[in-house]
């Protein structure tokens, strides 16, 4: 197989435009429910608000072909499209994924399978064994559960043909838990099956029938819910577990056995995996010799060397030689079964262990031991609520180690295989949060369109920053917040796309981030499992291709849907006081908008700071600068963000801040000082605003010789003047006094405050 | 529902009046001698090692119609050397070294008991542990509403019987500043001056001087109290004479008992006077302070013999005259008859005739299916003319799917089969694999290594669920006790077991094999992934030791399954000769088809709860075993059975009977019995939540599934407890309400579609809707009284509707339909 990206479906536009209505698009099921490998399937998109253009995105490499509308009448209907799907080459059986988008939105992902079982839709009224559903081998039925019924199908089988039956569900991401029968032509359970280890809910079995005749399949729900989807596949597939070895090194071609109850007869495959997959599993589908229809496995895929186990490999000295870091891929045998895995450690070399069993299918909860070469036990895994248990451990001494194997209950047998990975030192991961708020689907509306995600940080032994980006970029755009900071274990990068997307484009993304991590650089993708977890609970491990997607559709613009009302005038800066506060009031313009807005201060002066603190709608800016910044006219920008379900806005503010002293005060002699006698100056004050006016309290700095004023002269704070008087002694120097100051002290703000005047000219005369 | 209660109310006065009525002195006589043919005395030869022992010897006289009679109470003694050993009554007593002859002689008759005397020249200190304590239980003073209580009573703590003989030490000689004990004088003591009221005391007069137990303490008072040398040989075991079995006719009704108390050095001790005895039916029988045995009524008794942590107990069955009794053979079906007719025979009962087939097919379908049997199935039986038209209707029931899943709500009672309890996916999948199980057919000790050897995940193994409701270490201990072994074993958890052979160690050893249970979350929603670690041990609370593991009657395990004790348990569980394993089960199953166990409570296994016919439970038990513990083929064997399909009707030999089985006990149908045929007879099903259409109440996983208040009214248990006891047709107001007007009844009978409703829309007569009504609810046509009332009633009424509403009303309101009988 040569299967490279998940993304890169080529998209032709041939659809005649339909108006545009005001809502998401969604997708309700697909007809056929599946598309056959490496041929064309002419395919409805089933949902609604499927309006013209559409763009269409799925999780495999195809070309899909949007079907014109045969009339007017099918152009206008917005709850079916059809289009032709072609998977590229490569592209095995398994779960994928679809979305469609246009110029309002895109839709979510519907899953459905690449299937070579032919797809067959359920009849609704097979829910009696004598009513059950005529099928055709290999059949795959896109069925949904009623509740208290049960869905019936029947098939004609040869005296000893083998057939397998499996029903999908949770892999699909639905709550129903199948329960499958299958009746002979006399009326008898001749097999039954609930939940198969490794499959989650889901369930398979195979079957050599005695005889020929009318055998019924019977599908129920455990606990009888109704409405919910599945996909039952009757065939000639293997049962099978997993591919062997169950990981394959990025770059890499492999021949692919397979694990699992038919895994004597499943044919084995020649696999590539080209260097620049994106993604850490794989779909692989397995076939018997001469079989039509395909078993659905899932292999690793990673930049390890792939390392298989020999056995006997039970116990200290049968150990088989491994290299770490690299992979090795093994199988419990049978019950009691220990692999012993010999390595050559390092001193001072941390080591990450990490098992892979239940993600690849297989039924084993691996525990973890590492023993020295004699067989003494250094360390273990703990057993935790994982299910698939890690260790790490930091090599004391250049040594030859052991790592042991083993089921947590001792079992074994084809279902058991494993992978152990380990991986060298430091290192940190990124995964979209885990939060009921938290969302993967966008719409950035044109000219102001953003989108905002929460990130938690995972850190061993790295607490560094790390940086943001996307895969694949996006041209123009702008991550606001993309440097986490060193230590933070949480983050929220807020992409801008003022431009880089045409209306009604889709995209899907992944979220890596970069790091110098023990002095090498190291490359992590966001993964989201956790969220889909929480989003699909019955899904237990979602396809990788869906690990860490974004998607994003550019829309049309949209309504703003919040404003601020800020000063529109210069703000007033009082340098002495360094500090000031200004009203900032959100102004929600769509009743549905209830989030917060984050506010950011670009292109703040040097020495400058700005913060910002809510009450409610009501926000208030503090700016904060030096004490002496320079007097004048300084710029910077607000940039704004405010998100609705995915639909963020950004809002961009240019603020002038004018730099002015809290205080002024000038001085102006009424007339020339007469030596012996007194005079009127008038002094006045100019208290800057933004503070409740205080006293202001006057101290002459500089007098003419032989000339005295008060000591200390009060300026009320309901005054801007005052007029005070100076008294010439008689024998005062008789001349022009250029340097005639005041010092003015008062308060702004709560801050002292200390102003000079400028210096006035005063005149000593004779009398 | 009134009468349902009369029927009850009677029922309950029968059982009142027979245990009401003992024998008058004249019916019970005196010990009339007679003509022995030869007599025995117990024990033979007897070495009395200290001067404080003695030795009860106990005379029985065995005549020619083969019956037997204790006679030790009217024998003569003569002590050949009386220097050596002396008798006082029946009681032999040291007198010096030697060997002593004990002639005995009662009806003519004489035999011998050889006493060897040594050690009379040395002291008998006090043992504190076999004398002292056990003289505290004798007179009750360690009792649990005395001084044994937890927080003990007027500030003296004693250890609950003995269980604690450190706490006992603290307690009586060094608190209260050793008051309790006057050594200098130790009549004086509080220990003494209180228990005979010389001393105020709360609990009243518990001891006279004359008591065997005042001479103990006083004189380990005397002795200073001392503790026992840590060496002190141990008790091992003690052992009762007469053994189990004993069979006394009237006018025999006296048994004197011999208790020994076997060392770990060989001793062999006479603790008569220092045992206390208790009887499981003081109605029938009691027993002195001496051991001695006074029969009142007929009937099968145990004397539990305690002795600190030691319990034994023995069986005698009284037999009284019944005038104009005279055993009439009737035909055996099987051995469970054979066994049933010696019971009946040796106390003097007659089995009832065989129940009719109208009976028989209404009884056999509720009892193995759970459901009434259609009108077509109750006609084809009917018309059914083959000889053997009763075992293959029990075959073809057995085979019925509604069997697995009727069985399968008996066993969900038992485990605790909620969704609140193991999840609202894991309910489904446990009750399927029950269900399945009773299908299948699964051995039954498969079925419980299945369950108690189960790992991994709840939802695949769904039998892993048995861990998900027993959450914890103790849980688990008293889950396997009461379900597979019979006992309630809460007690011992804190403490011996007041009552029973269980002990706290015993409890903490059990426990050993579960402790080691683990239970993770795994990503799947309300699953549990149960495993095994491998280390941990049990400290047992009160002594702090690590415990082994430990099995009844095998002791400490040595060396058990390395990677899980479980396996060992089961392993042990499940042999063939497990005294407790089969006999549970098959003791389960009669309690179901007959509505009383053998052993009754069915969960409850005790030396003082003993089985009203041990023959019979024990050959049940051996043909479960015999059978590869094949539950089909012990019900079969039982339905099969003569003794199964006796009538429920009495005759004059075995009205007073409630327990032996002669004759068949009506019992009220369960809860969801009752629901389905109501349904059945109204021909109108109810829908249980998402549940299929067509599911029955008897066929519900869980009771939390479904709200249904007809069902919690009529006792459907919320299945918190393992006890079987939570399923209660305790009737009460609520009950009656339902039938007189509750909205279940009243809707049904107001539905259009009903079944006389139908009946009445397609024209049928009023006989034919009257007989078929007759047929489903009672399974047996109209007599022609019943015709005639019911056609008298329509033609009284205006409306026929109401006319059939109210005789379809009346119907179910029968005691035959609302009783299995």
């Amino acid at each position: 197989m040569n299967r490279t990206s998940f993304v890169a479906a080529v998209v032709l536009l041939l659809g005649q435009l339909a108006a545009t209505a005001n809502a998401q698009p969604s997708i309700s099921g697909l007809s056929p429910g599946s598309i056959a490998p490496g041929t064309t399937t002419e395919v409805t998109i089933q949902g609604a608000k499927l309006d013209r253009p559409l763009q269409i995105w799925t999780s495999f490499p195809a070309t899909v072909e949007i079907v014109p509308p045969a009339n007017e009448e099918e152009a206008k209907k917005n709850d079916a499209i059809k289009c032709k799907i072609t998977p590229a080459e490569g592209v095995a059986v398994g779960v994928v994924g679809i979305a469609v988008g246009n110029k309002v939105a895109a839709s979510g992902i519907h899953m459905f399978t690449i299937d070579d079982a032919v797809a067959v839709a359920e009849s609704g009224d097979n829910h009696a064994p004598d009513g059950a559903q005529e099928l055709s081998l290999p059949a795959g039925v896109e069925g949904t559960i009623d509740g208290s019924t049960r869905d019936y199908f029947c098939f004609q089988a040869g005296e000893g043909q083998r057939v397998a039956v499996e029903v999908l569900a949770s892999r699909l991401g639905s709550a129903m838990d199948p329960v499958i029968r299958l009746i002979d032509p006399n009326g008898l359970e001749v097999a039954a099956v609930d939940d198969v280890e490794g499959l989650g809910a889901d369930c398979r079995l195979s079957h050599v029938c005695k005889a020929a005749g009318r055998y019924v399949v019977e599908v129920a729900d455990n606990k009888f819910q109704g409405g919910l989807r599945y996909r039952l596949r009757v065939g000639d597939f293997p049962i099978v577990t997993a591919p062997f070895p169950l990981g394959i090194q990025l770059g890499g071609s492999i021949e692919l056995a397979f694990i699992g109850e038919d895994e004597e007869s499943t044919e084995s495959q020649q696999l590539t995996v080209a260097a620049d997959f994106a993604g850490h599993r794989l779909a692989v589908g397995a076939r018997l010799p001469g079989g039509t229809s395909s078993a659905m496995t899932v292999a690793a895929v990673d930049s390890l060397t792939e390392q298989l186990e020999s056995e006997p490999n039970n116990e200290t000295g049968q150990a088989t030689a491994a290299t770490f870091p690299g992979a090795v891929s093994g199988g419990l045998q049978a019950a009691g079964d220990e692999d012993y895995y010999l390595f050559a450690g390092k001193q001072g070399q941390v080591l990450n262990f990490q098992s892979l069993t239940r993600s690849l299918g297989s039924a084993a909860y691996v525990q973890l031991k590492l023993l020295d070469a004699d067989g003494k036990q250094l360390a273990a895994t703990s057993v935790s609520d994982a299910d698939e248990l890690s260790l790490r451990y930091s090599i004391p001494a250049d040594a030859n180690y052991q790592l042991v194997v083993s089921d947590l209950l001792r079992r074994g047998g084809p279902n058991y295989v494993y992978r152990v990975s380990a991986t060298l030192g430091n290192s940190f991961s990124l995964s979209l949060k885990n939060d009921k708020a938290t969302i993967n689907q966008f719409t950035v509306g044109m000219g102001n369109g953003a989108f905002a995600f929460p990130i938690t940080v995972g850190r061993v032994g790295y607490d560094g920053p790390i940086t943001i980006s996307l895969q694949p970029a996006i041209e123009g755009a702008q991550i606001w917040n993309a440097e986490i900071a060193a230590g933070a274990k949480e983050a929220r990068p807020i992409v801008v796309i003022p431009a880089g997307l045409e209306e009604g484009e889709l995209r899907f993304l992944r979220v890596v981030g970069t790091a110098t991590v023990d002095g090498q650089p190291q490359t992590v993708v966001m993964n989201s499992e956790g969220w889909l977890r929480t989003t699909l609970p019955a899904m237990l491990y979602p396809p990788a291709w869906y690990d860490g997607l974004l998607s994003v559709a550019s829309s049309t613009p949209l309504e703003p849907f919040y404003d601020f009302k800020a000063p529109t005038e210069a703000v007033m800066f009082p340098r002495q006081v360094g500090e000031i506060n200004w009203p900032l009031t959100l102004e929600r313009k769509q009743k549905e908008f209830t989030g917060a807005v984050n506010v950011f201060f670009r292109g703040l002066p040097e020495g400058f700071s700005a913060s910002l603190k809510a009450d409610k709608e009501a926000y208030t800016v503090t700016i904060k600068g030096p004490a002496d910044a320079p007097l004048g006219d300084l710029a910077f920008r607000m940039e704004c963000f405010g998100d609705m379900a995915g639909k963020g806005q950004t809002l961009m503010r240019d603020v002038v801040i004018k730099v002015s002293e809290p205080l002024t005060v000038t001085v102006t002699p009424v007339d020339a000082l007469l030596a012996g006698q007194k005079q009127k100056v008038k002094i006045q004050v100019t208290r800057l605003a933004g503070s409740e006016a205080q006293d202001v309290v006057l101290t002459w700095t500089k007098l003419p010789p032989g000339v005295s004023g008060d000591e200390s002269i009060t300026i009320p704070k309901d005054k801007n003047e005052i007029e005070v008087e100076l008294s010439a002694a008689a024998d005062a120097a008789i001349a022009v006094f250029e340097e005639l100051t005041i010092q003015a002290k008062s308060t702004f703000a709560g801050k002292d405050v200390t102003i000079a005047s400028a210096a006035t000219k005063i005149e000593v005369k004779q009398p | 529902m009134m009468k349902v209660l009369t029927m009850r109310a009677t029922i309950l006065s029968l059982l009142m009046l027979l245990v009401a009525t003992p024998l008058s002195a004249k019916e019970k006589g005196e010990i009339e001698v007679g003509k022995p043919e030869r007599i025995e005395v117990f024990p033979t030869e007897f070495a009395l090692t200290g001067v404080r022992q003695k030795i009860q010897l106990v005379v029985t006289a065995y005549y020619k119609n083969g019956i037997s009679q204790d006679v030790t109470s009217v024998a003569k003694y003569i002590a050949a050397s009386p220097e050596i050993a002396e008798t006082v009554g029946s009681v032999v007593y040291p007198r010096g070294d030697g060997e002593a002859t004990i002639k005995v002689a009662v009806g003519g008759k004489k035999v011998e008991s050889i006493i060897t005397v040594s050690g009379q020249g040395q002291p008998e200190p006090v043992s504190f542990q076999y004398e002292t304590l056990v003289a505290l239980s004798k007179q009750g003073c360690n009792a649990g509403a005395c001084h044994g209580s937890p927080s003990g009573k007027g500030g003296f703590r004693l250890s609950l019987r003995a269980f604690d003989p450190p706490l006992d030490q603290l307690t009586l000689i060094r608190e209260d500043y050793g008051r309790r004990a006057n050594v200098l004088e130790p009549e004086n003591s509080l220990l003494l001056l209180k228990p005979t009221m010389k001393s105020p005391h709360g609990g009243g007069r518990q001891l006279k001087t004359s008591d065997p137990a005042y001479d103990i303490l006083s004189r380990w008072i005397g002795e200073g109290c001392k503790l026992d040398d840590p060496e002190r040989s141990r008790c091992l075991k003690i052992e009762i004479y007469p053994p189990a079995g004993r069979v006394l006719e009237q006018p025999a009704h006296f048994q004197q008992l011999c208790v020994l108390a076997h060392f770990d050095d060989g001793a062999i001790r006479d603790i008569t006077e220092l045992a206390v005895y208790s009887s499981s039916n003081e109605e029938v029988a009691s027993a002195n302070v001496n051991g001695r045995v006074e029969g009142y009524d007929r009937g099968e008794v145990a004397i539990v013999v305690r002795y600190l942590e030691f319990i034994e107990s023995t069986f005698i069955t009284f037999v009284t005259d019944v005038e104009g009794y005279a055993w009439q053979q009737i035909p055996q079906n099987n051995y469970v008859d054979e066994l049933v007719d010696e019971k009946l025979q040796q106390l003097k009962y007659l089995p009832s005739e065989a129940c009719s087939d109208d009976e028989f097919i209404r009884r056999v379908y509720l009892d193995v299916i759970g459901i009434l049997p259609t009108v077509d199935e109750v006609s084809q039986f009917a018309a059914n003319t083959a000889g053997d038209k009763r075992a293959l209707l029990i075959n073809q029931l057995l085979d019925r799917p509604e069997y697995a899943k009727f069985w399968a709500l008996k066993w969900g009672d038992l485990l605790r089969l909620t969704s609140s309890q193991v999840g609202g996916d894991g309910v489904y999948k446990y009750y399927r694999w029950l269900e399945t199980s009773f299908r299948d057919n699964m051995p039954y000790d498969e079925f419980a290594r299945e369950l108690l050897a189960s790992t991994g995940s709840t939802m695949n193994n769904p039998a892993a669920n048995f861990y998900r409701t027993a959450g914890d270490m103790n849980d688990c201990v008293e889950t396997v006790s009461q379900v597979f072994l019979g006992a309630r074993l809460q007690c011992a958890k804190c403490h011996n077991h007041p009552f029973e052979r269980w002990t706290q160690d015993n409890y903490y050893g059990m426990a050993a094999f579960f402790n080691r249970i683990q239970r993770k979350k795994t990503r799947r929603a309300d699953e549990l992934f149960i495993w095994v670690a491998s280390s941990g041990e049990v400290t047992q609370p009160r002594t702090g030791l690590e415990m082994k593991p430990w099995l009844p009657e095998q002791g400490d395990v040595e060396q058990p399954d390395e990677f899980d004790r479980r396996v060992t348990f089961v392993d042990w569980l499940t042999r063939k000769d497990n005294r407790y394993f089969g006999t549970i089960e098959v003791n389960r199953m009669w309690s179901q088809l007959f509505g009383q166990g053998i052993v009754d409570p069915s969960d409850d296994f005790r030396d003082t709860n003993p089985p009203s016919n041990a023959a019979l439970l024990t050959a049940l038990a051996s043909d479960f075993s015999e059978s590869g513990f094949d539950r089909k083929h012990i019900l079969r064997t039982m339905l099969n059975s003569r003794t199964y399909q006796a009538s429920f009707r009495p005759n004059d030999f075995n009205e007073t009977d409630s327990r032996c089985f002669s004759h068949f006990q009506p019992r009220m149908l369960s809860a969801e019995q009752l629901l389905d045929a109501i349904c059945h007879v109204t021909g109108l099903p109810e829908t249980f939540g998402p549940l299929p259409a067509g599911t029955r109440a008897t066929q519900l996983p869980a009771p939390d599934l479904v709200k249904n208040d007809f069902l919690k009214i009529f006792g459907q248990p919320e299945r918190q407890t393992v006890c079987a006891c939570e399923r209660t047709s305790e009737s009460n107001l609520g009950m009656a309400i339902q039938f007189f007007n509750g909205p279940l009844v009243y809707n049904k009978l107001r539905d259009e579609n009903n079944r006389f409703r139908r009946m009445l829309k397609e024209e049928k007569s009023d006989e034919e809707i009257i007989r078929e009504l007759y047929l489903a609810a009672v399974c047996r046509h109209p007599t022609d009284k019943e015709m005639e009332a019911s056609m008298n009633h329509i033609k009284s009424k205006e409306d026929r509707i109401m006319a059939f509403e109210d005789i379809c009303w009346a119907i179910i309101n029968t005691n035959e339909f609302l009783f299995q009988h």
